[in-house]
């Protein structure tokens, strides 16, 4: 019944300018969530002023296809170039740049894009299914909540350096002080500002990012150039990642419903959860596959499936609270505002059938992200042929260029080359980026909502705690997450003995 | 040799013909205009002064473009605007928060009052006393009654720590006498700490009043925290009229403007608060838009709008140096 009803509303409220307005946000988002430092949200930004005089529907299309195209493209950079084009690839980075080294890109390609289909798939028919009943959890996520979950994301620091626990920390822990330049979130205060407003504002995560991946791979490069290669035909490549549907299909379920959770919460975000679903996709390694982080397609999986998953779950406590959950939502809010459309508990009562128009394009969307996203690998396989040196060229300029199209600050790029330098120097030494881009994302938030919890709890924070059933269990999965690899290991030293 | 020596000479000559040419400006503006907004793109003001921009362009026969430089409070934008030439192409929207309470926060910012010379006073936006729509009070003299009653210290959200609605708030908690604990949210009046109402780790907070269209029902506005009504909601009680004057006249507002840079030739800064004023006051601007965003829009003449800042700072500092005597 829902399905014919589904039918029904679609034919009535989607027609040709609303699927062409999609298409078109799908492959713009595509394209700058590819190119390193221009990302969805410059996209969405941009594209505000050509949806004033679209319908609410078609604007929304356009917006939401930016997003999705978005948070699937930096995947591409990063597995063909080795640059993360959005945070949230940094994870995906990890196992999908040593797959395409190895020369298995366009299937570490291919990955990501059944990943981020499905991911936002799943999450769209959550968000038809339950929208309004899941924002409730939204509500209950205080600062004490998101505290504790940020942290849980921060215990995944030693994990992802691979042999060396040790530099994984020391890397997170050096994201983290960065972080804390700028102004103190709760007193105002200067810190590690050295009397410059510029750095007041707090260090951009564009220039970090592309500094750290970007730049330092043009270096890298200088020295010993790395292709990313195909040695198989498209065909049994592709053959090859579509069967993971049916060979890995836990991990692309647990992956989506992690997006889509993490979504529903303000203020966490796609990076926080392409990294926690990864860290899961770790404890269930299958024996045959390489490590993580040397190309296990596991780890391209849930990163992907997670982050696609967070755009619809990130939709959720937007359209029925309007508490939007990230910077890109809160963009999309001001599109539908823009509209004469309020998100809000009265939307689906006033406007459902916008309501219900932009959960179809959502799913619509997800589902033309495959056909259009592997049109798109086969573009960039053919741009890949270019001589390296011309490829790099192209790399630098659009770091660049991207970097300050951001906030159009000359001294935004004196820092992408500081974090140029300093990707280029850690990576070097066999330091692992990631966690620091983890500590760097993770700290502020956790930073702010702790002291904002000391605050509320009005000096007793243990009993406040105490009071927070959701903060608690978190916790305790923490240490679980903390004790159980120690006891692991205490267990198999003292078996000898015994 | 004689022909490059010629092209040298003639490219010397055509670079000093524009030299000398710049300083009289009768052709002011030939070039567009850039104004230095210190909110992000996707903000109503930040949408307002778009449309401001597109009216001003008629007037001037040049495009003005609006850059978002943001961050700490628009303190990014006031000293970024300041190492501009004073040449009247680089304006800068400054903000009572940035111009004058974060300086007083922290006074080695670069920049002062005498670094700017008002164009126009643009927006005055007041803020409110707001609880969750479920909260027992109907309006400032219940919520102060519901608060004695209480018997504890209340959670009272002041949006950002160094912002002008953190001092109006705490002083209106100090007049009504209520104890309080101020939380403070990085993303200023309109996100989290909303969120803290409706999920009840915040009492009360200080907002503005658009909020109420964004988040549907599920938060109310008890009164302003002004002297005086306004015509954004003209139902709206003030502080004042019930019994707790805030005290602080035409400053209670969160004002936000257009300035040029001091040392901008004079009839350059005329014509500027001449044509900001015409669109300002101008109906074309009034139809463009409507609403909320239209009614925090609030023409100030460039000589009262000068005249603010240094009031504002007298104001503003005895509260500061008691927030940072707190040690908070």
């Amino acid at each position: 019944m829902i399905v014919i009803e589904l039918f029904q509303i679609a034919t009535d409220l989607i027609g040709v300018h609303e699927l062409a307005f999609l298409t078109l946000g799908l492959a713009i988002g595509i394209i700058v969530g590819a190119l390193p430092g221009v990302g969805p949200l410059i996209g969405v930004i941009m594209a505000i002023p050509f949806t004033y005089y679209a319908e609410p529907v078609a604007a929304m299309a356009l917006l939401i296809g930016i997003y999705q195209g978005g948070s699937y493209g930096g995947a591409v950079a990063a597995t063909m170039i080795g640059i993360p084009g959005t945070p949230m690839a940094a994870a995906t980075m990890l196992d999908a740049r040593p797959m395409a080294l190895a020369g298995r890109a366009s299937e570490a390609v291919t990955l990501s894009t059944i990943g981020s289909t499905f991911g936002g798939v799943v999450s769209a028919l959550v968000l038809i299914a339950v929208a309004p009943q899941l924002a409730a959890i939204a509500l209950r996520f205080g600062p004490a909540e998101t505290a504790a979950f940020a942290l849980l994301g921060l215990t995944a620091l030693g994990a992802l350096s691979g042999s060396s626990p040790m530099k994984g920390w020391a890397m997170g822990f050096l994201g983290l002080f960065v972080a804390t330049i700028g102004l103190d979130p709760v007193t105002g205060v200067q810190r590690f500002s050295f009397g410059s407003t510029y750095l007041d504002a707090g260090i951009a995560l564009v220039p970090l990012l592309v500094g750290l991946f970007g730049i330092s791979e043009v270096l890298m490069q200088v020295e010993k150039p790395l292709r990313a290669s195909d040695e198989d035909t498209g065909a049994s490549a592709s053959a090859r990642a579509f069967s993971s549907l049916v060979s890995r299909p836990i991990n692309y379920v647990r992956s989506a419903l992690t997006g889509v959770f993490v979504g529903i919460i303000p203020g966490i975000g796609g990076v926080t959860a392409s990294f926690l679903s990864y860290r899961m996709a770790m404890s269930f390694r299958k024996t045959q596959d390489p490590e993580f982080g040397e190309g296990n397609p596991d780890g391209v999986i849930a990163s992907e499936t997670a982050n696609s998953a967070v755009t619809g779950g990130a939709l959720i406590p937007m359209m029925s609270l309007s508490i939007p959950g990230d910077p890109i939502v809160a963009v999309l809010m001001g599109g539908l505002m823009i509209q004469g459309v309020q998100p809000g508990p009265q939307l689906f009562l006033q406007n459902a059938d916008v309501a219900q128009g932009i959960f179809l394009i959502f799913l619509i969307g997800a589902i033309l992200l495959l056909p259009l996203g592997l049109l798109f690998i086969k573009g960039v396989v053919r741009v890949l042929k270019l001589p390296q040196w011309s490829i790099m060229a192209g790399v630098l300029m659009i770091s660049l260029v991207g970097t300050y199209s951001v906030a159009r600050q000359i001294s935004d790029l004196w820092l992408l080359i500081v974090f140029g330098l300093l990707g280029y120097g850690l990576r070097k030494a066999n330091f692992p980026l990631a966690p620091l881009v983890i500590g760097f994302v993770l700290g502020p938030i956790f930073e702010s909502n702790f002291r904002r919890t000391i605050l509320i709890s009005q000096g007793d924070l243990f009993s406040y705690v105490q009071t927070r059933p959701i903060t608690v269990s978190v916790l305790c999965l923490i240490a679980l997450f903390v004790v159980l690899p120690l006891l692991t290991r205490i267990l198999r030293r003292s078996k000898p003995l015994a | 040799m004689t022909r490059m020596l010629k092209t040298v000479t003639l490219g010397i000559a055509a670079s000093m013909a524009v030299l000398f040419a710049a300083p009289a400006f009768a052709d002011w503006p030939d070039r567009p205009i850039t104004i230095i907004y210190p909110w992000p793109a996707a903000d109503p003001t930040s949408v307002a002064m778009r449309t401001i921009g597109e009216l001003v362009s008629d007037e001037l026969g040049q495009p003005v473009v609006i850059n978002n430089v943001t961050g700490a409070g628009g303190t990014v934008a006031l000293a970024t605007a300041i190492s501009a030439e004073a040449d009247g192409y680089t304006l800068v929207s400054n903000w009572v928060a940035a111009q004058v309470s974060a300086r007083l926060f922290n006074p080695d910012l670069p920049y002062s009052n005498d670094d700017f010379v008002a164009v126009a006073g643009v927006f005055a936006i007041p803020f409110t006393l707001t609880v969750a729509a479920n909260h027992p009070a109907n309006d400032i003299a219940e919520f102060i009654e519901w608060a004695e009653a209480q018997g504890r210290t209340l959670n009272f959200g002041v949006c950002a720590p160094q912002s002008v609605p953190r001092l109006i708030g705490e002083q209106f908690m100090t007049v009504a006498d209520i104890p309080y604990n101020p939380i403070p949210f990085s993303g200023g009046c309109g996100g989290d700490n909303v969120t803290g109402l409706l999920n009840g780790t915040l009492d009360a907070s200080v907002a503005v009043v658009p909020l109420i269209n964004a988040f549907g029902g599920q938060i109310k506005h008890l009164g302003l925290l002004t002297d005086e009504r306004h015509p954004i909601d003209p139902d709206l009680p003030s502080a004042a009229e019930m019994g707790y004057p805030v005290g602080w006249g035409g400053n209670a507002f969160g004002w936000g403007g257009l300035a040029a840079l001091s040392g901008t030739p004079d009839d350059v800064v005329m014509r500027l608060q001449d044509a900001f004023g015409a669109v300002l006051t101008g109906d074309a601007l009034a139809s463009e838009l409507e609403g909320n965003v239209g009614a925090m829009i609030s023409y100030i003449p460039p000589g009262d709008f000068q005249e603010m800042w240094a009031e504002s700072e007298i104001l503003l500092a005895p509260h500061v140096q008691s927030i940072l005597g707190s040690g908070n």
